[in-house]
Protein backbone atom coordinates (compact mmCIF):
# COMPACT_ATOMS: atom_id res chain seq x y z
CA UNK A 1 0.00 0.00 0.00
CA UNK A 2 1.47 3.36 -0.98
CA UNK A 3 0.27 6.80 -0.21
CA UNK A 4 1.44 9.11 -2.92
CA UNK A 5 2.30 12.40 -1.23
CA UNK A 6 -0.09 15.17 -2.17
CA UNK A 7 -2.26 12.99 -4.37
CA UNK A 8 -5.04 12.54 -1.74
CA UNK A 9 -5.62 8.90 -2.72
CA UNK A 10 -4.39 5.51 -1.52
CA UNK A 11 -3.29 2.91 -4.00
CA UNK A 12 -4.14 -0.72 -3.21
CA UNK A 13 -2.28 -3.62 -4.73
CA UNK A 14 -3.64 -7.10 -5.41
CA UNK A 15 -2.33 -8.59 -2.14
CA UNK A 16 -3.90 -5.71 -0.16
CA UNK A 17 -7.30 -6.57 -1.62
CA UNK A 18 -6.89 -10.23 -0.67
CA UNK A 19 -6.03 -9.26 2.89
CA UNK A 20 -8.97 -6.85 3.12
CA UNK A 21 -11.30 -9.52 1.76
CA UNK A 22 -9.96 -12.04 4.28
CA UNK A 23 -10.46 -9.52 7.10
CA UNK A 24 -14.06 -8.91 6.03
CA UNK A 25 -14.72 -12.66 5.84
CA UNK A 26 -13.17 -13.12 9.29
CA UNK A 27 -15.47 -10.40 10.66
CA UNK A 28 -18.56 -12.07 9.17
CA UNK A 29 -17.50 -15.51 10.44
CA UNK A 30 -16.72 -14.19 13.94
CA UNK A 31 -20.06 -12.36 14.07
CA UNK A 32 -22.07 -15.49 13.37
CA UNK A 33 -19.94 -17.90 15.36
CA UNK A 34 -19.80 -15.71 18.46
CA UNK A 35 -23.44 -14.59 18.44
CA UNK A 36 -25.09 -17.77 17.26
CA UNK A 37 -22.38 -20.42 17.55
CA UNK A 38 -23.55 -21.73 20.91
CA UNK A 39 -26.98 -23.12 20.26
CA UNK A 40 -29.44 -20.87 22.05
CA UNK A 41 -31.63 -22.78 24.49
CA UNK A 42 -29.17 -25.66 24.75
CA UNK A 43 -27.47 -26.48 28.01
CA UNK A 44 -23.68 -26.17 27.98
CA UNK A 45 -22.70 -25.96 31.64
CA UNK A 46 -23.34 -27.91 34.84
CA UNK A 47 -23.41 -25.97 38.08
CA UNK A 48 -22.74 -27.95 41.23
CA UNK A 49 -23.52 -26.43 44.59
CA UNK A 50 -22.41 -28.09 47.81
CA UNK A 51 -23.97 -26.76 50.99
CA UNK A 52 -23.31 -23.03 51.29
CA UNK A 53 -20.08 -23.05 49.29
CA UNK A 54 -19.89 -21.03 46.11
CA UNK A 55 -21.03 -23.05 43.10
CA UNK A 56 -18.61 -24.73 40.70
CA UNK A 57 -19.13 -24.94 36.94
CA UNK A 58 -18.30 -27.86 34.64
CA UNK A 59 -18.54 -27.93 30.86
CA UNK A 60 -21.04 -30.42 29.46
CA UNK A 61 -18.74 -30.96 26.47
CA UNK A 62 -16.56 -33.50 28.22
CA UNK A 63 -18.13 -36.73 29.46
CA UNK A 64 -16.97 -37.44 32.99
CA UNK A 65 -17.85 -38.65 36.45
CA UNK A 66 -17.74 -36.20 39.34
CA UNK A 67 -17.56 -37.29 42.95
CA UNK A 68 -18.44 -34.95 45.82
CA UNK A 69 -18.56 -35.24 49.57
CA UNK A 70 -21.63 -33.75 51.22
CA UNK A 71 -23.16 -33.75 54.69
CA UNK A 72 -23.93 -37.45 54.88
CA UNK A 73 -21.61 -39.03 52.34
CA UNK A 74 -20.70 -39.03 48.69
CA UNK A 75 -22.70 -38.18 45.58
CA UNK A 76 -21.64 -39.35 42.14
CA UNK A 77 -22.68 -37.20 39.19
CA UNK A 78 -22.33 -38.20 35.56
CA UNK A 79 -21.91 -35.84 32.62
CA UNK A 80 -22.64 -37.52 29.30
CA UNK A 81 -23.45 -36.13 25.85
CA UNK A 82 -24.49 -32.73 27.13
CA UNK A 83 -26.69 -34.12 29.93
CA UNK A 84 -26.09 -34.67 33.63
CA UNK A 85 -27.55 -36.83 36.42
CA UNK A 86 -26.99 -38.24 39.87
CA UNK A 87 -25.96 -41.86 39.46
CA UNK A 88 -25.37 -42.48 43.15
CA UNK A 89 -25.95 -40.66 46.40
CA UNK A 90 -25.63 -41.73 50.00
CA UNK A 91 -29.25 -40.77 50.78
CA UNK A 92 -31.98 -43.32 51.49
CA UNK A 93 -34.88 -41.77 49.56
CA UNK A 94 -32.90 -41.52 46.27
CA UNK A 95 -35.12 -38.74 44.82
CA UNK A 96 -32.01 -37.27 43.19
CA UNK A 97 -31.21 -40.53 41.40
CA UNK A 98 -34.88 -41.14 40.43
CA UNK A 99 -34.94 -37.67 38.86
CA UNK A 100 -32.80 -39.03 36.02
CA UNK A 101 -31.14 -36.91 33.35
CA UNK A 102 -31.16 -33.12 33.40
CA UNK A 103 -31.34 -32.00 29.78
CA UNK A 104 -32.70 -28.43 29.68
CA UNK A 105 -31.18 -25.17 30.92
CA UNK A 106 -32.73 -24.30 34.28
CA UNK A 107 -33.42 -27.93 35.09
CA UNK A 108 -32.22 -28.70 38.56
CA UNK A 109 -32.28 -31.45 41.14
CA UNK A 110 -30.71 -31.95 44.51
CA UNK A 111 -29.78 -34.52 47.05
CA UNK A 112 -31.25 -32.56 49.97
CA UNK A 113 -29.93 -34.82 52.75
CA UNK A 114 -26.43 -34.50 51.26
CA UNK A 115 -26.96 -30.81 50.42
CA UNK A 116 -25.70 -31.12 46.86
CA UNK A 117 -27.58 -29.59 43.95
CA UNK A 118 -26.94 -29.79 40.21
CA UNK A 119 -28.34 -27.28 37.72
CA UNK A 120 -27.93 -26.93 33.97
CA UNK A 121 -27.14 -23.58 32.43
CA UNK A 122 -27.26 -22.53 28.79
CA UNK A 123 -25.68 -19.72 26.80
CA UNK A 124 -29.02 -17.96 26.37
CA UNK A 125 -31.78 -19.80 28.19
CA UNK A 126 -35.27 -19.53 26.80
CA UNK A 127 -36.73 -19.48 30.32
CA UNK A 128 -35.95 -17.48 33.42
CA UNK A 129 -37.17 -20.37 35.58
CA UNK A 130 -38.73 -23.81 35.33
CA UNK A 131 -41.96 -24.48 37.22
CA UNK A 132 -43.14 -27.87 38.42
CA UNK A 133 -42.35 -30.63 40.90
CA UNK A 134 -38.73 -31.20 41.74
CA UNK B 1 -3.55 -3.53 -10.27
CA UNK B 2 -4.35 -0.55 -8.05
CA UNK B 3 -7.55 0.88 -6.56
CA UNK B 4 -7.85 4.47 -5.44
CA UNK B 5 -9.45 5.08 -2.05
CA UNK B 6 -10.05 8.50 -0.56
CA UNK B 7 -8.68 8.92 3.01
CA UNK B 8 -12.19 10.03 4.04
CA UNK B 9 -13.50 6.60 3.07
CA UNK B 10 -10.84 4.94 5.19
CA UNK B 11 -11.78 7.18 8.14
CA UNK B 12 -15.47 6.27 7.65
CA UNK B 13 -14.72 2.53 7.75
CA UNK B 14 -12.52 2.98 10.83
CA UNK B 15 -15.26 4.89 12.65
CA UNK B 16 -17.79 2.22 11.69
CA UNK B 17 -15.51 -0.44 13.18
CA UNK B 18 -15.28 1.59 16.38
CA UNK B 19 -19.07 1.81 16.59
CA UNK B 20 -19.49 -1.94 16.15
CA UNK B 21 -17.12 -2.60 19.02
CA UNK B 22 -19.14 -0.36 21.34
CA UNK B 23 -20.91 -2.04 24.28
CA UNK B 24 -24.02 -0.68 25.92
CA UNK B 25 -23.35 1.01 29.25
CA UNK B 26 -23.58 -1.55 32.10
CA UNK B 27 -27.27 -1.76 33.03
CA UNK B 28 -28.90 -3.70 35.86
CA UNK B 29 -27.36 -7.14 36.30
CA UNK B 30 -29.09 -10.42 37.03
CA UNK B 31 -27.97 -11.60 40.45
CA UNK B 32 -28.71 -15.28 41.17
CA UNK B 33 -28.26 -17.43 44.23
CA UNK B 34 -29.33 -20.88 45.30
CA UNK B 35 -30.23 -21.73 48.90
CA UNK B 36 -30.90 -25.01 50.64
CA UNK B 37 -33.82 -23.92 52.77
CA UNK B 38 -37.38 -24.79 53.71
CA UNK B 39 -36.69 -28.43 52.94
CA UNK B 40 -36.08 -27.65 49.29
CA UNK B 41 -33.83 -25.86 46.85
CA UNK B 42 -34.58 -22.16 46.46
CA UNK B 43 -33.39 -20.11 43.49
CA UNK B 44 -33.46 -16.36 43.88
CA UNK B 45 -32.99 -14.08 40.86
CA UNK B 46 -32.71 -10.35 41.44
CA UNK B 47 -32.24 -7.65 38.79
CA UNK B 48 -30.26 -4.80 40.27
CA UNK B 49 -27.34 -2.44 39.68
CA UNK B 50 -26.27 -2.99 43.26
CA UNK B 51 -25.01 -6.46 44.12
CA UNK B 52 -24.62 -5.54 47.79
CA UNK B 53 -28.32 -4.70 47.91
CA UNK B 54 -29.11 -8.13 46.43
CA UNK B 55 -26.79 -9.90 48.87
CA UNK B 56 -28.32 -8.16 51.88
CA UNK B 57 -31.84 -9.09 50.75
CA UNK B 58 -30.87 -12.71 50.06
CA UNK B 59 -29.24 -13.12 53.44
CA UNK B 60 -32.36 -11.78 55.17
CA UNK B 61 -34.56 -14.05 53.02
CA UNK B 62 -32.36 -17.01 53.88
CA UNK B 63 -32.69 -16.51 57.63
CA UNK B 64 -36.42 -15.83 57.31
CA UNK B 65 -36.92 -19.10 55.39
CA UNK B 66 -34.96 -20.91 58.14
CA UNK B 67 -37.03 -19.27 60.87
CA UNK B 68 -40.37 -20.10 59.23
CA UNK B 69 -39.26 -23.63 58.39
CA UNK B 70 -38.59 -24.29 62.07
CA UNK B 71 -41.64 -22.41 63.39
CA UNK B 72 -44.03 -24.13 60.95
CA UNK B 73 -42.51 -27.59 60.94
CA UNK B 74 -45.05 -30.13 62.26
CA UNK B 75 -42.71 -31.83 64.75
CA UNK B 76 -39.17 -30.39 64.66
CA UNK B 77 -39.34 -28.35 67.89
CA UNK B 78 -40.57 -24.94 66.69
CA UNK B 79 -43.86 -23.29 67.55
CA UNK B 80 -46.12 -25.54 65.47
CA UNK B 81 -44.49 -28.69 66.87
CA UNK B 82 -45.24 -27.50 70.41
CA UNK B 83 -48.81 -26.61 69.48
CA UNK B 84 -49.27 -30.03 67.85
CA UNK B 85 -48.24 -31.72 71.09
CA UNK B 86 -50.90 -29.84 73.04
CA UNK B 87 -53.83 -29.74 70.62
CA UNK B 88 -55.05 -33.22 71.54
CA UNK B 89 -55.63 -32.03 75.14
CA UNK B 90 -58.52 -30.01 73.67
CA UNK B 91 -57.61 -26.99 75.82
CA UNK B 92 -56.73 -23.47 74.60
CA UNK B 93 -53.10 -23.29 73.42
CA UNK B 94 -51.34 -19.91 73.31
CA UNK B 95 -49.97 -19.13 69.84
CA UNK B 96 -48.22 -16.25 68.09
CA UNK B 97 -50.31 -13.90 65.97
CA UNK B 98 -48.30 -15.11 62.98
CA UNK B 99 -49.40 -18.73 63.51
CA UNK B 100 -52.97 -17.63 64.30
CA UNK B 101 -53.03 -15.87 60.92
CA UNK B 102 -51.71 -18.98 59.13
CA UNK B 103 -54.36 -21.19 60.75
CA UNK B 104 -57.19 -18.76 59.97
CA UNK B 105 -56.15 -18.34 56.33
CA UNK B 106 -55.98 -22.09 55.88
CA UNK B 107 -59.37 -22.57 57.56
CA UNK B 108 -60.95 -20.32 54.94
CA UNK B 109 -59.17 -22.05 52.05
CA UNK B 110 -59.96 -25.49 53.47
CA UNK B 111 -63.66 -24.68 53.71
CA UNK B 112 -63.71 -23.23 50.17
CA UNK B 113 -61.99 -26.38 48.88
CA UNK B 114 -64.63 -28.59 50.52
CA UNK B 115 -61.92 -30.07 52.75
CA UNK B 116 -59.67 -31.24 49.88
CA UNK B 117 -57.02 -28.83 51.11
CA UNK B 118 -56.80 -30.03 54.69
CA UNK B 119 -53.79 -29.13 56.90
CA UNK B 120 -55.48 -30.97 59.82
CA UNK B 121 -54.36 -34.38 58.50
CA UNK B 122 -50.84 -34.15 59.94
CA UNK B 123 -51.24 -37.66 61.39
CA UNK B 124 -51.80 -39.08 57.89
CA UNK B 125 -48.80 -37.20 56.47
CA UNK B 126 -46.74 -38.56 59.34
CA UNK B 127 -47.99 -42.07 58.69
CA UNK B 128 -46.94 -41.76 55.03
CA UNK B 129 -43.60 -40.25 56.13
CA UNK B 130 -43.83 -37.38 53.64
CA UNK B 131 -42.81 -35.02 56.41
CA UNK B 132 -39.42 -36.74 56.55
CA UNK B 133 -38.09 -36.09 53.05
CA UNK B 134 -35.11 -34.14 54.37
CA UNK B 135 -34.20 -36.79 56.91
CA UNK B 136 -31.94 -39.54 55.96
CA UNK B 137 -32.30 -41.94 58.84
CA UNK B 138 -35.59 -43.54 57.87
CA UNK B 139 -36.69 -46.28 55.53
CA UNK B 140 -40.05 -45.94 53.80
CA UNK B 141 -42.57 -48.53 54.86
CA UNK B 142 -46.11 -48.83 53.57
CA UNK B 143 -48.58 -47.74 56.28
CA UNK B 144 -51.11 -50.36 57.34
CA UNK B 145 -54.60 -49.88 55.85
CA UNK B 146 -56.01 -50.18 59.37
CA UNK B 147 -53.89 -47.31 60.70
CA UNK B 148 -54.90 -45.15 57.71
CA UNK B 149 -58.59 -45.94 58.13
CA UNK B 150 -58.61 -45.20 61.84
CA UNK B 151 -57.33 -41.65 61.22
CA UNK B 152 -59.72 -41.06 58.30
CA UNK B 153 -62.65 -42.27 60.46
CA UNK B 154 -61.85 -39.68 63.11
CA UNK B 155 -62.30 -36.94 60.46
CA UNK B 156 -59.66 -34.38 61.44
CA UNK B 157 -60.51 -31.08 59.75
CA UNK B 158 -59.75 -27.37 60.05
CA UNK B 159 -63.27 -26.69 61.31
CA UNK B 160 -62.29 -28.59 64.48
CA UNK B 161 -60.11 -25.62 65.41
CA UNK B 162 -61.20 -22.39 67.02
CA UNK B 163 -58.80 -19.44 66.87
CA UNK B 164 -59.54 -16.57 69.25
CA UNK B 165 -57.97 -13.75 71.23
CA UNK B 166 -58.25 -13.17 74.95
CA UNK B 167 -58.87 -9.77 76.54
CA UNK B 168 -55.11 -9.08 76.51
CA UNK B 169 -55.16 -9.48 72.71
CA UNK B 170 -53.19 -12.75 72.89
CA UNK B 171 -54.02 -15.45 70.32
CA UNK B 172 -55.12 -18.97 71.18
CA UNK B 173 -56.16 -22.08 69.30
CA UNK B 174 -58.38 -24.83 70.66
CA UNK B 175 -59.27 -28.16 69.06
CA UNK B 176 -62.39 -30.23 69.64
CA UNK B 177 -61.00 -33.31 67.86
CA UNK B 178 -57.97 -35.16 69.28
CA UNK B 179 -57.12 -36.48 65.79
CA UNK B 180 -56.12 -33.00 64.56
CA UNK B 181 -52.39 -32.53 63.93
CA UNK B 182 -51.43 -29.55 61.79
CA UNK B 183 -49.14 -29.96 58.78
CA UNK B 184 -48.88 -26.97 56.46
CA UNK B 185 -46.85 -28.78 53.80
CA UNK B 186 -49.35 -27.72 51.11
CA UNK B 187 -49.53 -24.09 52.20
CA UNK B 188 -46.48 -22.87 54.12
CA UNK B 189 -44.29 -22.45 51.04
CA UNK B 190 -46.83 -20.18 49.37
CA UNK B 191 -47.23 -18.02 52.47
CA UNK B 192 -43.45 -17.95 52.97
CA UNK B 193 -42.84 -16.76 49.39
CA UNK B 194 -45.26 -13.88 49.98
CA UNK B 195 -43.20 -12.89 53.04
CA UNK B 196 -39.99 -13.06 50.99
CA UNK B 197 -41.44 -10.62 48.46
CA UNK B 198 -42.22 -8.24 51.30
CA UNK B 199 -38.56 -8.46 52.34
CA UNK B 200 -37.44 -7.69 48.76
CA UNK B 201 -39.72 -4.66 48.71
CA UNK B 202 -38.22 -3.42 52.00
CA UNK B 203 -34.80 -3.65 50.30
CA UNK B 204 -36.14 -1.57 47.37
CA UNK B 205 -35.82 -4.49 44.96
CA UNK B 206 -38.54 -4.20 42.33
CA UNK B 207 -37.51 -6.93 39.89
CA UNK B 208 -37.05 -10.45 41.20
CA UNK B 209 -38.08 -14.07 40.94
CA UNK B 210 -38.18 -16.53 43.84
CA UNK B 211 -38.37 -20.18 42.83
CA UNK B 212 -38.83 -22.53 45.79
CA UNK B 213 -38.51 -26.04 44.46
CA UNK B 214 -40.45 -25.32 41.26
CA UNK B 215 -43.09 -23.10 42.89
CA UNK B 216 -42.46 -19.46 42.21
CA UNK B 217 -43.54 -15.87 42.33
CA UNK B 218 -42.23 -12.87 40.42
CA UNK B 219 -42.20 -9.15 40.93
CA UNK B 220 -41.48 -6.59 38.24
CA UNK B 221 -39.76 -7.80 35.10
CA UNK B 222 -36.39 -8.81 33.73
CA UNK B 223 -34.86 -5.96 31.73
CA UNK B 224 -38.29 -4.64 30.69
CA UNK B 225 -39.31 -8.13 29.53
CA UNK B 226 -41.87 -10.16 31.49
CA UNK B 227 -40.38 -13.13 33.38
CA UNK B 228 -40.66 -16.14 31.09
CA UNK B 229 -41.34 -19.49 32.72
CA UNK B 230 -41.22 -23.03 31.35
CA UNK B 231 -43.67 -25.49 32.93
CA UNK B 232 -42.07 -28.91 33.21
CA UNK B 233 -43.62 -31.84 31.37
CA UNK B 234 -44.49 -34.65 33.84
CA UNK B 235 -44.03 -37.23 31.05
CA UNK B 236 -40.37 -36.24 30.76
CA UNK B 237 -39.77 -37.51 34.31
CA UNK B 238 -40.40 -41.12 33.22
CA UNK B 239 -39.40 -40.88 29.58
CA UNK B 240 -36.53 -38.50 28.75
CA UNK B 241 -37.37 -38.72 25.03
CA UNK B 242 -40.53 -36.68 25.78
CA UNK B 243 -40.20 -32.87 25.62
CA UNK B 244 -38.85 -31.42 28.87
CA UNK B 245 -41.13 -28.40 28.75
CA UNK B 246 -44.91 -28.69 28.51
CA UNK B 247 -45.77 -25.03 28.12
CA UNK B 248 -44.31 -21.54 28.26
CA UNK B 249 -45.88 -18.63 30.07
CA UNK B 250 -44.97 -15.01 30.75
CA UNK B 251 -45.75 -13.78 34.23
CA UNK B 252 -46.86 -10.28 35.10
CA UNK B 253 -45.56 -8.58 38.20
CA UNK B 254 -47.05 -10.13 41.33
CA UNK B 255 -48.06 -13.45 39.76
CA UNK B 256 -47.26 -16.82 41.30
CA UNK B 257 -47.15 -20.26 39.68
CA UNK B 258 -47.62 -23.30 41.94
CA UNK B 259 -47.66 -26.97 40.98
CA UNK B 260 -48.76 -30.15 42.72
CA UNK B 261 -47.55 -33.26 40.94
CA UNK B 262 -46.99 -36.96 41.47
CA UNK B 263 -43.79 -37.25 39.48
CA UNK B 264 -40.88 -36.24 41.71
CA UNK B 265 -41.58 -36.87 45.37
CA UNK B 266 -42.68 -40.44 45.73
CA UNK B 267 -41.71 -43.74 47.26
CA UNK B 268 -41.79 -47.11 45.56
CA UNK B 269 -43.05 -50.10 47.53
CA UNK B 270 -44.07 -53.49 46.09
CA UNK B 271 -43.58 -52.07 42.61
CA UNK B 272 -46.08 -49.23 43.12
CA UNK B 273 -45.54 -45.48 43.27
CA UNK B 274 -46.81 -43.70 46.35
CA UNK B 275 -46.68 -39.93 45.90
CA UNK B 276 -47.01 -37.19 48.50
CA UNK B 277 -50.46 -35.69 47.84
CA UNK B 278 -52.66 -37.46 50.36
CA UNK B 279 -56.44 -37.45 49.87
CA UNK B 280 -58.11 -36.63 53.22
CA UNK B 281 -61.23 -38.57 52.11
CA UNK B 282 -59.53 -41.98 52.04
CA UNK B 283 -56.02 -41.41 53.40
CA UNK B 284 -54.22 -42.56 50.24
CA UNK B 285 -52.27 -40.67 47.54
CA UNK B 286 -54.71 -39.04 45.10
CA UNK B 287 -55.40 -40.95 41.90
CA UNK B 288 -56.11 -39.97 38.31
CA UNK B 289 -54.10 -36.74 38.06
CA UNK B 290 -50.42 -36.24 37.28
CA UNK B 291 -50.09 -32.53 37.91
CA UNK B 292 -51.98 -29.30 38.54
CA UNK B 293 -50.46 -25.87 38.00
CA UNK B 294 -52.19 -22.76 39.35
CA UNK B 295 -51.47 -19.15 38.40
CA UNK B 296 -52.64 -16.63 40.98
CA UNK B 297 -51.52 -13.35 42.52
CA UNK B 298 -51.64 -14.91 46.02
CA UNK B 299 -48.93 -17.57 46.37
CA UNK B 300 -50.56 -19.09 49.48
CA UNK B 301 -53.88 -19.56 47.72
CA UNK B 302 -52.11 -20.91 44.61
CA UNK B 303 -50.29 -23.46 46.81
CA UNK B 304 -53.46 -24.65 48.58
CA UNK B 305 -55.49 -24.69 45.35
CA UNK B 306 -52.88 -26.80 43.50
CA UNK B 307 -53.29 -29.53 46.13
CA UNK B 308 -57.09 -29.25 46.36
CA UNK B 309 -57.61 -29.33 42.58
CA UNK B 310 -55.16 -32.23 42.19
CA UNK B 311 -57.43 -34.20 44.54
CA UNK B 312 -60.65 -32.84 43.00
CA UNK B 313 -59.77 -34.32 39.60
CA UNK B 314 -60.90 -32.97 36.22
CA UNK B 315 -64.64 -33.32 36.90
CA UNK B 316 -64.68 -31.10 39.98
CA UNK B 317 -61.62 -28.95 39.17
CA UNK B 318 -63.42 -25.84 37.91
CA UNK B 319 -65.99 -26.03 40.67
CA UNK B 320 -63.36 -26.07 43.42
CA UNK B 321 -61.27 -23.44 41.62
CA UNK B 322 -64.22 -21.08 41.50
CA UNK B 323 -64.99 -21.61 45.20
CA UNK B 324 -61.36 -20.86 46.07
CA UNK B 325 -61.32 -17.76 43.85
CA UNK B 326 -58.84 -19.24 41.36
CA UNK B 327 -59.26 -18.63 37.63
CA UNK B 328 -56.04 -19.90 35.99
CA UNK B 329 -55.47 -23.64 36.13
CA UNK B 330 -53.74 -26.37 34.16
CA UNK B 331 -54.43 -30.03 34.92
CA UNK B 332 -52.78 -33.10 33.40
CA UNK B 333 -54.55 -36.38 34.06
CA UNK B 334 -52.90 -39.79 34.31
CA UNK B 335 -53.50 -40.37 30.56
CA UNK B 336 -51.53 -37.15 29.92
CA UNK B 337 -54.62 -35.36 28.66
CA UNK B 338 -54.36 -31.61 29.33
CA UNK B 339 -57.23 -29.57 30.74
CA UNK B 340 -57.08 -25.77 30.84
CA UNK B 341 -59.37 -23.17 32.33
CA UNK B 342 -60.37 -20.58 29.68
CA UNK B 343 -58.27 -17.90 31.42
CA UNK B 344 -55.22 -20.19 31.50
CA UNK B 345 -55.68 -21.14 27.83
CA UNK B 346 -55.29 -17.47 26.91
CA UNK B 347 -52.00 -17.21 28.77
CA UNK B 348 -50.23 -20.49 28.00
CA UNK B 349 -48.21 -21.41 24.98
CA UNK B 350 -48.47 -25.22 24.79
CA UNK B 351 -45.34 -26.88 23.42
CA UNK B 352 -46.41 -30.52 23.26
CA UNK B 353 -48.80 -32.51 21.10
CA UNK B 354 -50.89 -33.81 24.02
CA UNK B 355 -54.65 -33.89 23.53
CA UNK B 356 -56.07 -30.82 25.20
CA UNK B 357 -59.49 -29.60 26.28
CA UNK B 358 -60.69 -26.35 27.74
CA UNK B 359 -62.93 -26.48 30.81
CA UNK B 360 -66.34 -25.00 30.32
CA UNK B 361 -66.97 -22.01 32.57
CA UNK B 362 -70.37 -23.48 33.46
CA UNK B 363 -69.10 -26.73 34.98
Amino acid sequence: MTNAPGSGTIHFKGTDIIIILLAVLLCVWLYFSLWFGQAIGKADTLIVQIDDQSPTEYSLKNDRLLKFNGRIGTSLIEIKQGKARFIHSSCRNQFCVFHGWLTTPGDTTACLPNRISITLKGYASEYDALAGER
Amino acid sequence: MAIKIHPGQLLFVSLLTLLVSCQPAPGPQLYQQQLFAFGTLIDISIVTRNSQQAQDAISEISSEFDRLHLQWHPWKGGELAQVNQQLALLKPVAISNELAELIKQSQTLSQQSEGLFNPAIGQLIRLWQFDQLENDNFQFHLPSPKAIQSIVDRKPEMANLKVFKNTANKSFVQSDNPAVILDFGAFAKGVAIEKMLTILKAHHIDNALINAGGDLKVTGSKNQQPWRIGIKNPQNAQDPSQPAILAAIQLNSGEALFTSGDYERFFIANGRHYHHIIDPRNGYPGQGVRAVTILDTDAGRADAAATAIFLAGPEKAMNIARKMGVTHLLLIDSDNHIYLSPAMAKRLELLTENSTSIFSTHD
